[in-house]
């Protein structure tokens, strides 16, 4: 990406989508400074605390019902949200990825064993998936990685299938095959360059689609293990305590919102951005 | 305006015409006030090349231009003004008074309904009939446009016929609300040349059975001298030339007209006799024997093997430039791409440059590519989007080993820029900022890079304007007698193949028909096959092409498509 | 038309073979003791879970015995036995699999019944309902069902008391409380359904109304409406069809969780009391039934694919 790129980039970005860069940055930024930014320890019981609203006793945000500070908790949840979410997102993009361009370029019996492989995948619900492996393997950081990264895998294969097809019977790549240029090398520096663009898009919204069934799973008390906070976990007891007060509900709720709508916004921003080539190229055809 | 033309007999009038398009900075104008008139029954040609606002101009008149496009000036259709017509009124124009036949057959219709519904849901917007009377003047429209067997072929979904077969229907449905004017525009242009001679021969044949008036728009000058009585010549938006088929062609008194004439590659018309040359006497670069290429049936059931090429026997002496010509699916880019080891060759053998192609492992045919090079069709793309100018010319030496380090890459890749004629510093550049002849150079900048003995050139000029496929052709043929390359130039356009190669060899359905020298295939071809391929080729002659087109009609008393 | 079924059944049931095969797999095929890791690992290992999960799953069985006694179960109908309730898997599945369908088929309905129209209204006029749609459903897809499913109950039940929440009666007790009771789980699941066809379809749409068949419609003189109703919306649907093959699996798994949201007796809180007392026969019962359920829904959408596009038969 150069300068060019990148003055463009905020020049067609909406107001909307910077406000959403700039919400990803603030929770980025608490999610590593967590120990100097949270008020409180995410884990200090203070049960006579409990329930408390917004404001009370120096609790920006309430407490929950073991009196702990919910703002802490949301920040020490961003924490663990988005290690789960980046490491999801790579294990996704690097597996999906290569098996979609090793697939779509080199088709045959490697295109059926690849692309079959993805299908089976497909043929599981997400959040069953993650399930069955769960109750084998328990809930542990790693194993939500490796089994989210699973899941969103076939989504970068499928995108990297049909990107590599469409580039490969392009006559540029034709012409390197004719010029001597070997696999690696047509990969690489032909092929690659020319589909990043569509899989940069796909990271925002991978991202997105993590958190979402990662703090779907903790909902339902089958991803991260109380009482590490997690954000799905906290809207579950918020929701059992919503007709006492529905403060832990709501902002609990917000945050997951927040975040998953600002990766989505800043992915169809990047989408846009790349656009314009995109159809420049088409229409050079 | 011609002075000459009485004004009952006008069915169009456009003056002063201006087109508008949205773009960053607000409107641009793309038409600057051009005046068209057709009259009733004539065949007019709209002429030009690629942006000069021909088509533009034409699909103004029913209103089909893209969103946003705004009009001023006038469009009279039998008096009536139709820029200010409501959209209503101007819809049912449309079918009833002026149809359009559009360029792509591929795409025109509707891929998931049958000829037969597309065609009787058309007749019955205009008529007011029962389905078994549509269906009966469908059948009737499908015999009027020449189509084999109408009834089955109203059962029919557009996938399953051919393209010329499509671009008939699709005349047919256009012509079933009795239209009294036709806009085709680049009918031909999709279409092999002797399918072309056929649809040409169609819309002439309408236009005279049921007086209706034909605007053909092309960029074609053979299609203009074939079909035209009159000719309106756009260059950049503006009308630059406006006149009788003969004033134009042989009076022309503009510039710009003149140059495009003579950019036009024309085959020779009168009958020279044929000296023949004398064939170069040493070792082939190139020597097929009984090559094949066999494309086995896909992965399972019921699709057939397909034979691509069968038996192709020829050779290439270095410095010669064979010309490689046939229709759409006689195997020409094939054969190219077995040349080049890029297709598996199934029989027979290939000996380029001293290796077997058929035998060579993966470092044989590196090293044969150190020899071995290639110009593809579409300047659009064959350039990685993603590469500079530099880079995509110097690839083949890094690619190859023959050279590696940067400092040298980038000396040559200067080097070849100006062997193509173009500045060196565009090295930085990318192929987006270049026009379509730019990048052609480009093209044949990357195929030259490794100095190679073999070239093979793919329809290297048909995606161009003709102004601009003359100069890469005087390109090419420069750098050949420069650096002496063997080349086999693969294309479908016989005035090109005449004006570059030394040897022909005509391709049909992947057999060799006919090889010999240029001189003897295009001007006393043996075979039949040529001589049908030959007499398809419109020159851009009105008279000469009318004699053709009558002893072509003598010979043949049916046209093909 | 009739090869092109028979295709797309041998490979829906291949698909099954290989899905079947790996939950098989993933469950008796475990490195090491499978009993050991199923029975929970380092922590909490007792010697009677060991046996009690070895018998329970024929773990001590040579491994292709087991493989086949398996595939023959699933085929014959019987999933095992329950380690908790010691119910059959096979009947508790059946008594509480209508709950889950009639959840997810009038959701599924919902979706397509609003989906396609929204997308279809934004496409054809661009402009603000263009914004409209896309910041509507950018929106929901990003509001996780069980958030929108508690706000939900807060608002209608906690709040403002107009409609009951949680549980499901039986339809024969009564069909007002029954179908009353099913409005907010419907609307809650088939939300992000309902946007991502309207989003599809937008996109199916816009990119049909620029095919040239579309411009020679037009040319012939067809009104509009014609040329859209014709020309456009049978061509934009494959697409979209598609797309809902493929999002019917995050469909079905988010049913899991609104099931749970508003305590539905659904295949739901079998399957999580399943996973949280390590129940396999029963987590491995219920994962078969939807897997399999998925893969016959795509199998049907393929088949409409083909019904509607002539191309696709003749390969």
């Amino acid at each position: 990406m150069n300068r060019g790129g990148i003055r463009r980039l905020v020049s067609v970005a909406s107001p909307v989508s910077i406000a959403a860069a700039l919400f990803i940055v603030i929770v980025v930024a608490s999610a590593i400074f967590a120990p100097w930014v949270a008020p409180a320890s995410p884990l200090a019981q203070h049960i006579p605390n409990r329930l408390q609203s917004p404001g009370a006793d120096g609790h920006l945000l309430g407490t929950d019902e073991f009196g702990r500070d919910i703002l802490s908790r949301l920040i020490y949840g961003a924490r663990v949200e988005l290690v789960i979410a980046l490491g999801a997102t790579a294990v996704a993009f690097v597996l999906g990825s290569f098996l979609g361009l090793i697939g779509a370029y080199i088709g045959s019996w490697v295109e059926l064993v690849s692309m079959r492989l993805v299908e089976a995948l497909l043929a599981f619900p997400p959040i069953l998936l993650a399930m069955l492996v769960v109750t084998i393997y328990g809930s542990g950081q790693l194993t939500l990685i490796v089994v989210l990264g699973l899941v969103f895998a076939p989504a970068f294969a499928r995108l990297t299938f049909a990107q590599t097809l469409s580039v490969k019977s392009a006559e540029y790549v034709e012409a390197a095959r004719a010029f001597s240029a070997k696999t690696p090398t047509i990969l690489g520096r032909v092929i690659l360059p020319n589909i990043a663009g569509a899989l940069i898009a796909q990271l925002p919204i991978t991202l997105a689609n993590t958190i979402l069934l990662e703090s779907g799973l903790s909902y339902l008390g089958l991803g991260i293990t109380p009482p590490t906070p997690s954000w799905g976990g906290m809207v579950a007891s918020g929701q059992r305590f919503m007709a006492v007060d529905p403060t832990l509900l709501i902002v609990s709720s917000a945050t997951i919102v927040l975040t998953v709508l600002s990766f989505g916004l800043v992915g169809d921003a990047v989408r846009d951005w790349l656009d314009p080539r995109e159809r420049k190229a088409l229409r050079a055809r | 305006m011609p002075a000459n033309e009485s004004p009952s007999q006008s069915l169009l009038e456009i003056s002063g015409l201006r087109i508008s398009f949205p773009s960053a900075v607000g409107l641009t104008e793309v038409t600057h006030g051009t005046d068209v008139s057709v009259t009733v029954g004539e065949v007019v040609a709209l002429v030009g090349e690629s942006g000069s606002g021909k088509t533009v101009t034409a699909m103004s008149i029913p209103r089909l231009l893209p969103a946003g496009a705004s009009m001023a000036g006038s469009i009279r259709f039998d008096g009536e003004e139709l820029t200010t017509a409501s959209d209503e009124r101007i819809r049912q124009l449309r079918g009833s008074q002026i149809s359009v036949v559009f360029q792509e057959p591929m795409t025109a219709l509707n891929p998931v309904y049958t000829i037969g519904r597309q065609l009787t849901r058309a007749i019955r917007l205009h008529d007011d009939c029962t389905s078994a009377e549509a269906r009966i003047r469908a059948i009737e429209l499908l015999r009027q446009v020449d189509l084999p067997n109408p009834e089955q072929m109203l059962a029919r979904f557009p996938h399953q016929i051919s393209g010329g077969q499509r671009q008939r229907a699709l005349i047919a449905m256009a012509i079933s609300g009795r239209p009294r004017l036709l806009i085709a525009d680049e009918p031909t242009t999709a279409l092999d040349v002797t399918v072309q001679a056929g649809i040409l021969a169609l819309l002439r044949q309408l236009g005279a059975r049921h007086g209706m008036a034909v605007l053909i728009i092309t960029h074609d000058m053979g299609v203009v001298a074939d079909i035209a009585d009159r000719v309106v010549v756009m260059h950049n938006g503006s009308v630059v030339e406006h006149g009788t088929a003969d004033e134009v062609f042989y009076r022309p008194t503009d510039d710009y007209t003149r140059s495009l004439l003579a950019a036009v590659p024309s085959i020779t018309t009168v009958d020279i006799p044929v000296i023949e040359p004398e064939r170069p006497r040493a070792e082939p670069v190139v020597e097929l024997t009984d090559l094949g290429v066999q494309y086995p049936g896909g992965c399972g059931f019921g699709r057939p093997r397909f034979d691509a090429l069968t038996e192709v026997t020829f050779d290439v002496m270095p410095g010669e430039i064979v010309g490689l010509v046939g229709e759409s699916g006689s195997g020409k880019s094939t054969l190219g791409r077995a040349v080049l080891g890029l297709t598996r060759i199934t029989s027979g053998s290939a000996s380029v440059v001293g290796v077997d192609v058929t035998k060579a492992g993966r470092a044989e045919l590196r090293q044969l590519r150190r020899h071995t090079s290639v110009v593809f069709q579409d300047p659009g793309s064959s350039l990685n989007p993603r590469a500079t100018i530099g880079q995509s010319i110097t690839d083949p030496l890094k690619w190859t080993g023959i050279e590696r380090r940067r400092s040298a890459l980038a000396a040559r890749a200067g080097e070849l820029l100006e062997q193509v004629r173009l500045p060196s510093s565009w090295a930085d550049r990318y192929p987006h900022e270049l026009s379509g002849g730019q990048r052609q150079r480009i093209g044949i900048a990357r195929a030259i890079a490794t100095r190679p003995r073999v070239l093979v050139a793919d329809e290297p000029t048909s995606a161009l304007d003709v102004s601009v496929q003359a100069t890469v052709l005087d390109l090419l043929l420069e750098l050949q007698s420069e650096l002496g390359f063997s080349c086999i130039f693969i294309s479908h356009d016989l005035a090109v193949v005449e004006k570059i190669a030394n040897r022909v060899v005509v391709l049909q359905a992947g057999r060799v028909v006919e090889v010999d020298s240029a001189a003897q295939v295009l001007r006393a071809p043996r075979e039949e096959y040529t001589r049908k391929l030959l007499s398809a080729v419109l020159v851009p002659d009105p008279h000469a092409q009318r004699e053709r087109r009558l002893s072509l009609t003598n010979a043949q008393s049916r046209p093909t498509g | 038309m009739t090869p092109y079924i028979v295709r797309r059944l041998a490979s829906g049931i291949l698909l099954v073979w290989i899905v079947l095969t790996l939950i098989f797999l993933a469950i008796h095929a475990i490195p090491g003791d499978p009993a050991y890791q199923l029975a929970g690992g380092d922590s909490g290992v007792t010697k009677e879970g060991l046996e009690h999960i070895r018998n329970g799953l024929g773990l001590d069985k040579p491994f292709l015995v087991q493989y086949g006694d398996y595939l023959g179960g699933v085929v014959t109908g019987n999933l095992g036995t329950s380690f908790s309730t010691g119910q059959k898997v096979t009947a508790a599945i059946g008594s509480r699999l209508p709950i889950t369908l009639e959840l997810i088929s009038c959701a599924a309905v919902l979706s397509i019944i609003i989906g396609l129209p929204f997308g279809a209204w934004a496409a054809r006029r661009r402009g603000w309902r263009d914004s409209v749609l896309s910041g509507v459903t950018s929106i929901a897809l990003a509001v996780p069902v069980y958030v929108f499913g508690a706000v939900m109950v807060l608002l209608f039940a906690v709040t403002w008391h107009v409609l009951p929440a949680g549980g499901l009666p039986p339809f024969g007790a009564g069909p007002g409380a029954h179908i009353e009771r099913l409005i907010m789980p419907v609307v809650t699941l088939s939300l992000a359904f309902l946007a991502i066809i309207a989003r599809m379809t937008r996109a199916s749409v816009g990119e049909t109304l620029r095919q040239d068949w579309v411009r020679t419609a037009t040319s012939i003189g067809y009104r509009p409406n014609v040329v859209f109703r014709d020309h456009v919306v049978r061509n934009s649907l494959n697409p979209v069809i598609t797309v809902i093959g493929l999002e019917i699996g995050t469909f079905l798994g988010s049913s899991v969780i609104i099931e749970r949201v508003f305590n539905l007796p659904g295949l739901s809180s079998l399957l999580i009391d399943g996973v949280t007392s390590r129940d396999y026969p029963v987590v491995q019962g219920v994962v078969i039934v939807i897997s399999v359920l998925f893969v016959v829904i795509n199998l049907i959408v393929d088949i409409v694919y083909g019904l509607l596009d002539p191309r696709t038969r003749q390969r």
